[in-house]
């Protein structure tokens, strides 16, 4: 028998049985659906997570904590630490990590606690984060959804997150909380500092009252919002310029002053031997105390001139006795992770092509039932076992293969549809993803490989059969 | 009752001559379709030899006795045993099928064997819109599709009625008497057996006497080969 005469029995036999076709048919594109659901979900989110790292240029990206065991800081916080064995993080630390090959450009980060993030024209407030790095040093390049990027000089400017602009009510229309004033609350003696200046000073008998008036009261920093973040991996953090920080992290304050309180003293003594009219002045000075100086960075983050050099890179961090995260780290064990993912889900998925199987085999049996005399006429006719075996495989190889067809056809056509809705929402929110259904050429041929496969096999048992049907008891069978 | 052998033939030796016409009678149960389907290639015997041409039928294997079920053998049923969902000319075309012909040789040669038997206006028919007779005529032009020695033909008027009966016969007997086709016919009804060059008459699987013309030759059944058609 020719190879093409296969097919044309096969698929007439198919046509024969329209309603039973159709319906195994359909139990497998639900199978094959749900496989291919489950796998473009898994891919999806991979996706979205390779497309947000690459559109902040993450992966190229190193965080370097003092701390070598701080563990599961993201890539915006080295992962703080209060472990002695921890390296200092300062310009020396700077100075030591810029010595380092294929390292292009590094800058450091601190985070600046304030109490509160307000927004003129809103009531609402919100608890930020607030991350200060180098703009000019050209390691952190923020996708924004509106505005500008902050720049060296900028003072009292920030760049809004996602969490913050949606917070104030501007998350579909980031461009317009451009050039709006942010307050940054900061408590009593928090708030003043080298850039709010001195606290009043306190008065020649102040009681209780002064100091806590001073101590409870919170006072806003303005700031005018100059650039929003993109939707991504940082959406909590809100940026502000080093420069800014470095001024804000300075803490004014008044300190009892022993030498002037001596110098005080030994006026007042003169005072009472003779001259009348000392004036009455406080035995305090300002003291300043610079956070950076006292507990160094946060985290110093450094771009390296190439991604293939970010394990050399990290590898030459850790030796010099740092902790360093890479957004190449994060990648490879997330990478595991979604295979992982993807494998349950595949399963989870092929239970119900499992399920199809079945039915196919169903299918072929019943039809070796009602064609027993049919096959053996085709015996009678010359067809060997050999024929009559590949017809009832070939048969069910067919509804595996068109089953997966189908569930590809209407699978593509539902990614195109979920594609374009969630590129509108991902524009809407400014987020920077784009066809995050995945539908790749080895995902369309594995589906058509895998329903060819779970076709064919459920054909074997029942073409077996049917091939060894006795040619005489076939043509006898009522 | 399980462990019980029954022998649908028991020591039957027979020996047919090519272009022979050959009617085998006999209750049912006599072991007469037995016979016919060793002879046919379609059933093989637990013990004894099939010789045709000198070659042993048990000694095949399942490609080699398809093959010659194929090419050598044309089976008639009384059922017609027809493909519902094919055409006449489909139906006539499968033992090309399996032959291996190709599609345009395929038609070419079935609608060739269906204007023979006087179908050639039905050939787009389904089995269900064609008579009894002719229906049996689309079987008869099956069982000749790949040219083949032998004709075995299981009570093939049995399902139609006595003219139509008559016109097959006619039509077998044609192929015998003008195209030297080796017919061996089951059948119940003496008109028929009566038009045979010689009856064997079966009983429990036995040939119960021998006819006047029979040459028996131990453990065989033969026939010669011959170009026919």
């Amino acid at each position: 028998m020719r190879f093409p005469d296969y097919f044309a029995v096969a698929l007439k036999n198919l046509w024969r049985r329209k309603l039973r076709s159709s319906l195994t048919i359909s139990a497998v594109v639900i199978g094959a659906m749900s496989v291919i659901v489950m796998l473009s979900l898994v891919l999806g989110a991979k996706r979205v997570f390779v497309q947000q790292l690459n559109s902040m240029n993450a992966l190229s990206l190193v965080t370097v904590s003092g701390d070598p065991n701080a563990e599961g800081g993201d890539l915006f916080s080295g992962g703080q630490s209060a472990d002695e064995s921890a390296k200092r993080m300062d310009e020396a630390a700077l100075k030591d990590l810029a010595g380092i090959d294929h390292v292009k450009a590094l800058t450091p980060t601190v985070s600046v606690w304030v109490r509160s993030l307000g927004m003129a024209g809103s009531d609402k407030k919100m608890w930020p984060n607030l991350l200060a790095y180098e703009p000019g040093a050209g390691v952190l390049s923020l996708p924004l959804a509106a505005g500008r990027a902050l720049r060296p000089g900028d003072m009292n400017k920030v760049v809004l997150g996602n969490r913050a602009i949606r917070a104030f009510g501007y998350g579909d229309r980031p461009e317009s909380a451009i050039g709006k004033r942010v307050m940054l609350y900061a408590d009593g003696w928090a708030y003043y500092n080298d850039w709010t200046g001195n606290p009043p000073e306190p008065l020649p008998n102040a009681g209780d009252e002064y100091w806590d008036t001073i101590g409870k009261i919170q006072r806003p920093i303005m700031a005018e919002v100059v650039g929003v973040a993109a939707s991504g991996m940082s959406d909590g953090n809100n940026f502000i310029s080093m420069g800014w920080a470095r001024k804000l992290m300075v803490q004014r304050s008044w300190k009892f002053d022993d030498a002037k309180a001596k110098l005080i003293e030994a006026e007042r003594r003169q005072a009472k031997q003779g001259t009348p009219n000392v004036p009455d002045v406080q035995p305090m000075r300002i003291e300043r105390t610079d956070g950076i100086a006292e507990k160094g960075y946060a985290s110093i983050m450094l771009k390296v001139d190439d991604t293939a050099n970010v394990k050399s890179v990290v590898a030459a961090i850790e030796r010099k006795g740092y902790g360093a995260t890479s957004a190449q780290e994060m990648l490879d064990q997330l990478s595991k992770l979604f295979l992982i993912l993807g494998l349950i889900a595949g399963a989870i998925g092929g239970i119900s092509l499992l399920v199809a199987c079945i039915g196919i085999v169903n299918t072929m049996v019943m039809a070796m039932y009602e064609r027993t005399r049919e096959i053996g006429v085709m015996r009678a006719c010359g067809a060997t076992r050999a024929v009559v075996r590949r017809l009832f495989t070939l048969e069910a190889g067919l509804i595996g293969v068109f089953g997966g067809m189908i569930a590809l056809g209407v699978a593509f056509l539902m990614a195109q549809g979920g594609n374009a809705l969630v590129n509108r929402f991902a524009t809407a929110q400014s987020v920077p993803i784009s066809d995050v259904i995945a539908f790749p050429a080895w995902l369309v041929a594995g589906v058509l490989g895998l329903t060819a496969f779970v076709g064919t096999s459920a054909g074997v048992f029942p073409a077996r059969r049917a091939a060894r049907l006795n040619p005489v008891e076939a043509l006898r069978y009522e | 009752m399980g462990d019980e052998i029954i022998r649908a033939l028991d020591s039957v030796d027979v020996r047919i001559a090519a272009g022979e016409f050959v009617a085998i009678v006999g209750p049912s149960g006599s072991g007469k379709s037995t016979l016919a389907n060793i002879v046919g290639g379609l059933d093989r015997p637990d013990s004894g030899e099939v010789l045709i041409e000198g070659r042993d039928l048990a000694s095949l294997n399942d490609r080699e006795l398809s093959a010659y079920r194929n090419r050598r053998v044309g089976f008639v049923f009384q059922a017609f045993n027809l493909h519902p969902g094919y055409t006449a000319l489909e139906n006539v075309g499968l033992p090309l099928l399996f032959a291996g012909v190709g599609a345009r040789a395929r038609k070419r040669r079935a609608e060739e064997v269906l204007r023979a038997v006087d179908l050639g206006d039905r050939m787009g028919h389904r089995p269900g819109q064609l008579s009894g007779g002719q229906r049996q005529r689309v079987s008869i032009a099956r069982a000749l599709a790949n040219d083949p020695e032998i004709l075995i033909a299981d009570e093939p008027t049995g399902n139609v009625d006595s003219r139509k009966s008559a016109e097959i016969m006619h039509l077998l007997r044609d192929l015998n008497q003008q195209q030297g086709l080796t017919l061996i016919v089951i059948t119940h009804d003496a008109a028929i057996a009566s038009q045979a060059d010689r009856v064997l008459a079966m009983r429990d699987g036995q040939i119960e006497e021998p006819e006047e013309t029979g040459e028996f030759v131990a453990d065989v059944v033969r026939t010669q080969r011959k170009r026919v058609g």
